[in-house]
């Protein structure tokens, strides 16, 4: 070869370099956070994503010391044949994970308070103000206490050991496959962020439950309830938030009215004396109530920093769940429903699976449970089904602590005690770790309660240094084991009286278990442990409040949970009279047949009553129920409060104007005479195609809020408490059209219901014509009630599904509730219809079952959202459930797992 | 293997130094590729480099040589379709749908960004060669060499 002068060759390979440089420089420096280098590798890269879409015609899992057959379905739900509960444990950890790591990750990692050492500390370190609220309520700190005395428990309970066992044999699962993953075959979200997967134990199981308890349990109205009380008086809030049902509910458990009740399903009871007295005890606390509504306010400020998605939860989840008894159905068997309301989102928050045992045919179960955990929580059996709804019922007191000037102790009752203290760390990417010491006081009067309460810090944003004295008891922190077994007993049981057993230690998040069995028995029971504060001989304070609806004075030790309603005296109900049983988060049971404080914090009545109008208009008609029947029950959006509200606002119309209305306030009128005909068959349907729920729903918020918007702004509690309930303004509408709360305080004159629903429709009008113009029959209800399923809840929004204006709203069976940005996030996470005539007849079909999303969580799959497009459109897929291997039709496999 | 053979080899850049270059930079490549480290095809660019010397010959060869290596994996990837051939093309769409660009052009994006490394890997390597060689070869051996190839074109 022909070489060039030294002199040239210094100037190419100077150009040469220069390029590399360049070339590198490019690849490494993050565009838009983006890498480019790593993302387009195809080892590693964003290619990844390739792997776990869809699934190999065969795997084999060898080395696992665990044995057994998946065959996955068309939707790729997995059909596992195994022969114990440990290897059950192992496979479900690995093809949970296989389908759905990285939202278990993260989801570990959220709740577990470990956000800000992955993403940062946040625009206005909004990541560790989130993370201390996780390490304040103690998932994982509460998981790791429950898993020490469960090793304890296991030396002499035989059920503790197999659940340790299964929940061992899991994390090894997960491992399995994140082993596999590392170092070059991560999943594609992980590509994206740039992160690794962190090993799974039954700590992080555990943690899920805790979290999984706190969010359907936690209620923080004890709050709202002291701020208002103490800024209107007592009095106001039994007004506004009754202690009894209005005469419009329809209760969980009707027609109690006695432990000694035997008929009409009531259970039983052996009658004791549990030595309570329900009068009034004397004690005034009036003054206490009012020195606390300043520290109640600030403590309700740090709970309204719960992050929007989880609050939404918590204050909006709910669910329904009925089951009608064979007598009302041609076969002669029941039929049983649920639909649990959480958090839509991709991937779902449930992921569906099949169990056979191989050594033991009658064990074997169709359900859905929480990627996190191996068991199932809703699901159906040869022999029996189930599905819950969160009770609402009171099972989370504050404290008030009368604590030392040096914060080392406080009083309870005539003893000083030491607080206790946590300092947690929390790293942060990029930066220092943040200490966050946390105290606590125990209120151990009960000596089951033996756990520490932690107290409420005044910020939670940059360095805060002062504490509440206000801190949180809730039956979600008792480190107790019997959600564990409550949810492995139930695929268990065999007919009802099992199925009380299985509830028996079931101690939280409190369900009502909607219940029936193959001889035909139906059931309900509200299970949660129920805290009985009755210190002082009463469960009522000196003004007849029930203790627990407010702050308690925990220096004086008089609201003291002393125990818990026996299991048997809980209302519940077998095979009543009525011949259904219909839960929908509504209030258990009618106060005035009942005489033990159950809570007050329940949900609006309307989707309670709607199903339990369909149900009865059925049976008055004289038609019995098929599962067509209520497929369409459970996509009925039929708005009971538009019922209530749209009639009295067209009367009110009528009075003030007389029919003489133009423009747009008469279109707005004569779309809603049209949506009240009873001649039209979408009267009061909050259906997506029409502008009448855009206007209703628009004005009942309106409504709320110019009655008590005026008197909470005068107050300052605007911001910090919230307004009653709709039932609440319905019952002063109805019943007392001259109440001071549609009296404006800042307007003179006196203002009534009709006046008030005039304004609130005029400021109505306003908003919407603004919004979507001044033609009316525009203002479809699709327009702004926009179904908003995100990946993760906003962490990668290009792996969103596409948005789309939805039916329904916050009070319809077929629930869509709306958050403060006017999305839908919340709805039906889950439908099931089980039918008892094919299990009994051992159909290969015996049920419909679906969730909002597909099984895989990688966007890429073909079972990315092949669920949720049935889903969208109410339909079902069938739930394949042969009781053994070889019922298991060899066309529907579409792909083979064996573990060995 | 005496001096003279070495003497040759070195000094030499016939396309029998490309094709085995070339060779190398592919089967380096995949090698390399393994550890997951996109920067590794720099290193086996240039080993290719290291050999081929001449500056457009290494152009091409480390260009096309980890096209191929990266096109490769990727034809591997192709064939995870498993029960659901059209995986690949439903996942271009999707990533190209999050980068904001055609699942295709982010399949040509790759191998060319993938080209790219391996052309500046070789290209460094062989100009560098080549200053070695200046650098370590006396000069009365290097004008033989030139007069003996100015021969050989003069025949």
């Amino acid at each position: 070869m022909k070489f060039s002068s030294k002199k040239k060759l210094i100037v190419k390979e100077t150009a040469s370099v220069v390029s590399l440089i360049i070339v590198v420089s490019f690849l490494v420096i993050p565009i838009s956070g983006l890498i480019l280098g790593n993302l387009l590798n195809p080892v590693g890269g964003l290619w990844n994503g390739l792997y776990y879409a869809e699934y190999p015609e065969v795997m084999v899992i060898e080395g696992s010391g665990h044995s057994g057959t998946v065959y996955r379905d068309q939707y790729a739900i997995p059909h596992i044949f195994c022969s114990s509960s440990a290897d059950l444990g192992y496979i479900v950890g690995y093809l949970q994970a296989y389908d759905r790591l990285f939202s278990m990750d993260m989801q570990r990692r959220m709740i577990s308070g470990w956000m800000a050492s992955m993403l940062g500390p946040g625009s206005n370190n909004l990541n560790i103000q989130n993370d201390k609220l996780m390490k304040l309520f103690g998932f994982r700190r509460l998981a790791e206490e429950l898993w020490n005395k469960m090793q304890v428990e296991a030396q002499t309970d035989t059920e503790i050991k197999e659940i340790i066992e299964v929940f061992t044999a899991y994390s090894a699962g997960v491992n399995k496959f994140i082993a596999e993953c590392l170092p070059n075959k991560l999943p594609l979200e992980y590509v994206f962020l740039g992160l690794q997967p962190i090993t799974w134990s039954p700590i992080d199981t555990l943690t899920v439950a805790k979290f999984m308890s706190w969010a359907l349990c936690f209620n923080d109205a004890d709050l709202d309830m002291t701020v208002i009380a103490e800024k209107f008086g007592k009095d106001i809030v039994r007004e506004l938030v009754p202690e009894g049902p209005f005469d419009f509910e329809d209760v969980v458990i009707p027609n109690f009215t006695h432990p000694d009740n035997i008929t009409d399903g009531n259970p039983i009871y052996s009658q004791s004396d549990l030595g309570l007295k329900l009068q009034d005890d004397g004690t005034d606390d009036s003054e206490f109530l009012t020195n606390i509504g300043e520290q109640a306010k600030m403590a309700k400020n740090v709970m309204n920093k719960i992050d929007d998605s989880i609050r939404d939860m918590i204050r909006y989840g709910c669910s329904n769940n009925w089951v009608v008894n064979g007598s009302l159905v041609d076969s002669g068997y029941p039929i049983l429903c649920g639909d649990p309301h959480l958090t839509l989102m991709v991937p779902s928050v449930w992921w569906c699976m099949n169990y056979v045992n191989t050594s033991d045919p009658n064990e074997c179960f169709y359900g859905v449970s929480f990627p996190g955990t191996p068991m199932i929580q809703i699901g159906f059996t040869p022999n029996v089904a189930w599905s819950a709804t969160v009770t609402a019922v009171d099972v989370t007191d504050f404290y008030y602590e009368n604590i030392t000037h040096d914060y080392t102790q406080y009083w309870n009752g005539s003893q000083l005690r030491n607080l206790h203290n946590v300092t947690e760390t929390i790293y942060v990417k990029g930066s220092n770790p943040v200490k966050y010491t946390i105290f606590f006081t125990k209120h151990d009067y009960n000596i089951t309660d033996d756990f520490w309460c932690p107290i409420i810090p005044t910020d939670l944003s940059g360095t805060f240094k002062d504490y509440t004295n206000i801190s949180i008891k809730s039956t979600y922190m008792l480190p107790d084991s019997g959600i564990l077994k409550g949810f492995m007993n139930l695929p268990r049981a065999k007919n009802v009286t099992e199925y009380l057993d299985a509830l028996r230690p079931y101690a939280y998040p409190g369900q009502n278990f909607v219940f029936a069995d193959i001889q035909g028995n139906i059931a309900l029971y509200p299970r949660a442990l129920y805290p009985i504060r009755n210190v002082t001989g009463s469960q009522r304070d000196s003004d007849g409040h029930y203790r627990g609806r407010f702050i308690l004075n925990g220096s004086t030790g008089q609201g003291e949970w002393t125990m818990y309603i026996p299991f048997e005296w809980v209302p519940h109900k077998i095979n009543p009279d009525q011949k259904f049983l219909v839960s929908a988060n509504q209030r258990t049971v009618n106060t005035t047949e009942y005489p033990y404080y159950l809570g007050y914090g329940f949900a609006e009545v309307y989707r309670a009553n709607r199903i339990n109008m369909l149900i009865r208009d059925q049976i008055a008609a004289g038609k019995n129920f098929t599962v067509e029947d209520m497929k369409k029950f459970q996509s009925d959006v039929y708005d009971v409060a538009a019922s209530v509200f749209i009639p009295e606002l067209l009367k009110a119309a009528e009075d003030q104007y007389g029919g003489n209305t133009v423009g747009i306030l008469n279109d707005t009128l004569e779309e809603l005479i049209w949506w009240n005909s009873s001649l039209n068959s979408m009267q009061y349907r909050m259906f997506r195609n029409i502008s009448a729920p855009t206007i209703f729903d628009h004005w009942l918020n309106d409504f709320l809020n110019a009655t008590f918007a005026d008197e909470w702004i005068d107050k300052g509690i605007y911001e910090t408490a919230m307004f009653p309930q709709i039932m609440c303004l319905q019952n002063l509408t109805i019943n007392d059209q001259e109440s001071h709360w549609f009296n404006r305080t800042d307007m003179a004159g006196n203002q009534t219901a009709n006046w008030t629903m005039l304004h609130a429709l005029n400021d109505t009008i306003n908003d919407l014509s603004s919004e979507l113009g001044n033609i009316v029959s525009e203002w479809n209800w699709s327009k702004v009630h926009v179904m908003a399923i995100e990946y993760l809840e906003g962490l990668l929004p290009v792996f969103d599904y596409p948005r789309y204006g939805c039916d329904g709203s916050a009070r319809t069976v077929n629930v869509a509730v709306q958050n403060s940005k006017g999305e839908v996030k919340l709805g039906p996470s889950e439908r099931m219809i089980v039918d008892f005539s094919k299990l009994k007849s051992q159909d290969l079909y015996p049920s419909v079952l679906t969730i909002p999303s597909g099984q895989n969580g990688n966007p890429a799959s073909s079972h990315y959202s092949d669920l949720f497009q049935l889903w969208k459109n109410y339909d079902y897929p069938q739930a394949l459930f042969p009781r053994n291997i070889s019922a298991y039709p060899t066309n529907l496999i579409t792909s083979r797992v064996f573990f060995r | 293997m005496n001096r003279e053979t070495i003497k040759n080899w070195y000094l030499n850049d016939d396309w029998w130094h490309f094709t085995i270059g070339f060779a190398i930079i592919y089967i380096l490549g995949l090698i390399l590729e393994l550890t997951g480290y996109w920067w590794t095809m720099i290193i086996a660019a240039a080993v290719g480099g290291v050999i081929i010397k001449h500056g457009g010959k290494s152009i091409i060869a480390g260009f096309f040589g980890i096209l191929l290596v990266w096109a490769t994996y990727l034809l591997n990837l192709a064939s995870l379709g498993y029960s659901n051939p059209m995986l690949f093309y439903n996942f271009l769409n999707i990533i190209g749908a999050i980068i904001g660009i055609n699942g295709v052009l982010l399949v040509i994006l790759c191998l060319l960004i993938g080209g790219l490394v391996g052309l500046v890997g070789a290209v460094n390597a062989a100009y560098l060669t080549q200053i070695i060689i200046k650098l370590i070869t006396k000069e009365e051996e290097l004008e033989e060499h030139e007069k003996a190839i100015s021969k050989k074109e003069k025949i």
